[in-house]
């Protein structure tokens, strides 16, 4: 009987050994697959990287075929759920793409309108609770739209280009330069006229709101950068740029700030302002409090961390990085750039945690499940035992 | 009886402290496989994603126009760049492996890629053999065209921008064994086809420059310099030349 038995264990090791190998087998077999996958093809090395360029990766479109390709991506937005929302001028919608790059709604300006308008969508606010407003530059519109596509509501603006959510006010800029309406689209101001003065705009594609309510705008014909008050007095401007031609000096001794054509702007994590310049091909970071360049980073180039006419720029604050509508190169980048949010152990373990890399908590909990599971028969077992052995010892006294 | 002793052998095993560290391990590979699973479904690895770099897009975008017209030799070329210059090594050799299985003419552009292949993958004697082979399928090529347009009464001249791809090759994959001499007389023939390439004038004045020939290598970079004043490798090559670099 012992030897029978002996047997059997020895049989039910081997079954198991095999199983156990063939797991580890299938293991390391996911892993390399999911890694190999993960992983872009053809990413470039930090060394072909502008200096102070961190590329994460691109989206060149929303689907593998060539007709979900990218035409022309021209501003970016991030949701506060972390959605990348990008417009595409050409192809006349808004995509919103997970932080891993993963398609998760068109909204397709062609569909969603009764009427065969093509309305140009270029800058995107999203408010806290969904709702996405988007700039109809050619429909002179602003389409305030739900996550699912449905169309809210939607107002006049001559020619809308950028706008950006602040509080229950939402800031417009385009051809009137500045205007100012409630999230109903009711009006409340305007300023800064089309022009060339140091309080008038000339066609500014980029706005973005401080924390203190300062109103910060990319006067982009004008190649300056100016700050308004929220009633709309200048605070300042920085000084002239280039209006000339693309990619000539940057130095600042003939230009001023070297700033040719600002765009999309946006606030990092520190509280710069930071831009992208599409004739300077580079992403160009801004003191608030006085209009300063501090950094320029990026180079004109069509491999992935170079850029060819960024346009638009936004900023992940849970991420740390920023996505970059590469408009010429048809794909929107996500990079960082040095100094542009926290940096230590916290705040990396806070951006990993972000990512997907949560759901590797599923075999910690379920194997710390099985130690308790463990733990606790192992604890009822002895006492069941004692339990058993003083019965036994009660029924011989009896 | 025989169910009395199988149930005490049961018992027996599952008392085995090797059996249950076995079945402990099993547990814990069974959950980290099922994670792996989970992870892939919720990433959605497994469906077909956006390209995320330019090469991802480029050989996606040339994957779909091979599949449209796979005997389109320049397609099936530039579809074999690509991969080679991601180092997907199998999957150029199966698009010209398909590309020859199709009732397809001998194509310049694609044996050059051929050749460009097999260098990749270490063998740049064969390499060599291929690209020569390259070269005459371009001459022949542009002889026909030459041969075509006489008979038009046309005698504009004819480019054959093959040839010089195969020459150039031909000259990386030289230069890199050292044999300088048949690098030189590659370059000869490949800036004789197109003398317009200011980077490979400045390219044999390095190669010059390296044999000790400072007057060659000199006349080389000021021509590259002639057709592109600020060309750096030409400036630096010159200013190498004049520092005493040699």
């Amino acid at each position: 009987m012992s030897s029978a038995g002996s047997r059997r264990a020895t049989g039910t090791r081997a079954a198991l050994i095999g199983v156990l190998v063939i797991l580890l087998l299938l293991l390391v077999g996911l892993g390399y697959f999911i890694v190999s996958i993960l992983e872009p093809v053809g990413s470039p090395a930090k060394s072909e990287l502008p200096e102070g360029i961190e590329w994460v990766r691109s989206i060149y479109g929303y689907g593998p075929s060539a007709n979900q390709q990218f035409i022309s991506p021209d501003h970016t937005e991030i949701g506060p759920d972390g959605t990348i929302w990008v417009s595409d001028t050409q192809l006349n919608s808004i995509f919103g793409f997970s932080p891993d790059g993963s398609l998760r709604r068109r909204i397709d300006f062609s569909q969603l309108l009764e009427e065969d308008s093509w309305t140009l969508p270029k800058g995107i606010s999203v408010s806290p609770d969904g709702e996405i407003f988007v700039c109809g530059s050619s429909a002179d519109r602003i389409f305030v739209v739900s996550e699912q596509g449905e169309l809210l509501r939607s107002w006049d603006v001559a020619q809308p280009l950028d706008c950006r959510l602040y509080g229950d006010r939402l800031y417009v800029t385009g051809l009137e330069g500045v205007s100012v309406f409630s999230t109903d689209g009711e009006p409340i101001g305007t300023w800064g006229g089309r022009g060339k003065s140091l309080d008038e705009l000339d066609l500014p594609q980029g706005v973005v709101v401080g924390d203190d309510g300062t109103v910060y705008v990319a006067d982009t014909l004008n190649a300056r950068v100016k700050a308004f008050d929220p009633q709309g007095a200048l605070m300042w401007t920085t000084k002239a740029g280039i209006t000339g031609g693309m990619g000539t000096d940057r130095s600042s001794e003939t230009s001023g700030t070297g700033l040719q054509l600002p765009s999309g702007i946006c606030i990092d994590g520190s509280g710069r302002l930071v831009l992208v310049d599409p004739f300077g091909f580079d992403i160009v970071v801004i003191d608030p409090a006085d209009g300063t360049v501090i950094g320029r980073y990026g180079e004109f180039g069509s491999g992935d961390g170079m850029f060819g006419y960024p346009t638009g720029i936004s900023y992940d604050d849970a991420r740390d990085w920023f996505a970059v509508a590469d408009t010429a190169n048809d794909r929107v980048q996500i990079v960082r750039i040095p100094d542009s949010g926290e940096t230590g152990v916290v705040s990396a373990v806070r951006r990993a945690l972000v990512g997907p890399v949560w759901i590797c908590a599923i075999p910690l909990v379920l194997l710390l499940l099985v130690a308790l599971v463990a733990a606790f028969s192992k604890r009822r077992r002895p006492k069941e035992q004692q339990d058993i052995t003083h019965d036994a010892v009660s029924s011989g006294i009896e | 009886m025989d169910q009395e002793t199988s149930r005490r052998s049961t018992a027996v095993s599952a008392t085995d402290p090797w059996v249950r560290r076995l079945l402990v391990a099993v547990l814990v590979t069974l959950v980290l496989v099922l994670t792996a699973v989970v992870y892939m479904v919720y990433t959605g690895v497994l469906t077909a994603q956006a390209p995320r770099t330019l090469a991802e897009k480029q050989t996606a975008m040339l994957d779909q126009a091979f599949k449209a017209t796979p005997d389109d030799p320049v397609i099936v070329a530039d579809y074999m760049r690509a991969l080679i210059a991601v180092e997907r090594y199998a999957n150029a050799r199966s698009v010209l492996k398909t590309y020859r299985s199709g009732e397809t003419a001998a194509a310049a552009v694609v044996t050059v890629e051929e050749a460009r292949l097999l260098d990749a993958t270490g063998d740049s004697e064969e390499a060599l053999k291929v690209l020569d082979t390259a070269a005459d399928e371009a001459r022949a090529q542009k002889e026909s065209i030459i041969q075509g347009q006489l008979k038009r009464g046309i005698t504009a001249p004819v480019s054959a921008p093959v040839l010089v791809d195969a020459l150039l090759l031909k000259v990386e994959i030289l230069q890199r064994d050292e044999r300088l001499e048949e690098a030189l007389s590659a370059l000869d023939e490949a800036l004789e086809e197109q003398p317009t390439m200011a980077d490979v004038f400045s390219w044999r004045g390095d190669i010059n420059a390296s044999l000790g020939r400072v007057d060659e290598a000199r006349a080389d970079y000021e021509k590259a310099l002639g057709m592109i004043p600020d060309y750096q490798p030409a400036l630096d090559g010159l200013s190498a030349l004049e520092g005493g670099g040699l």
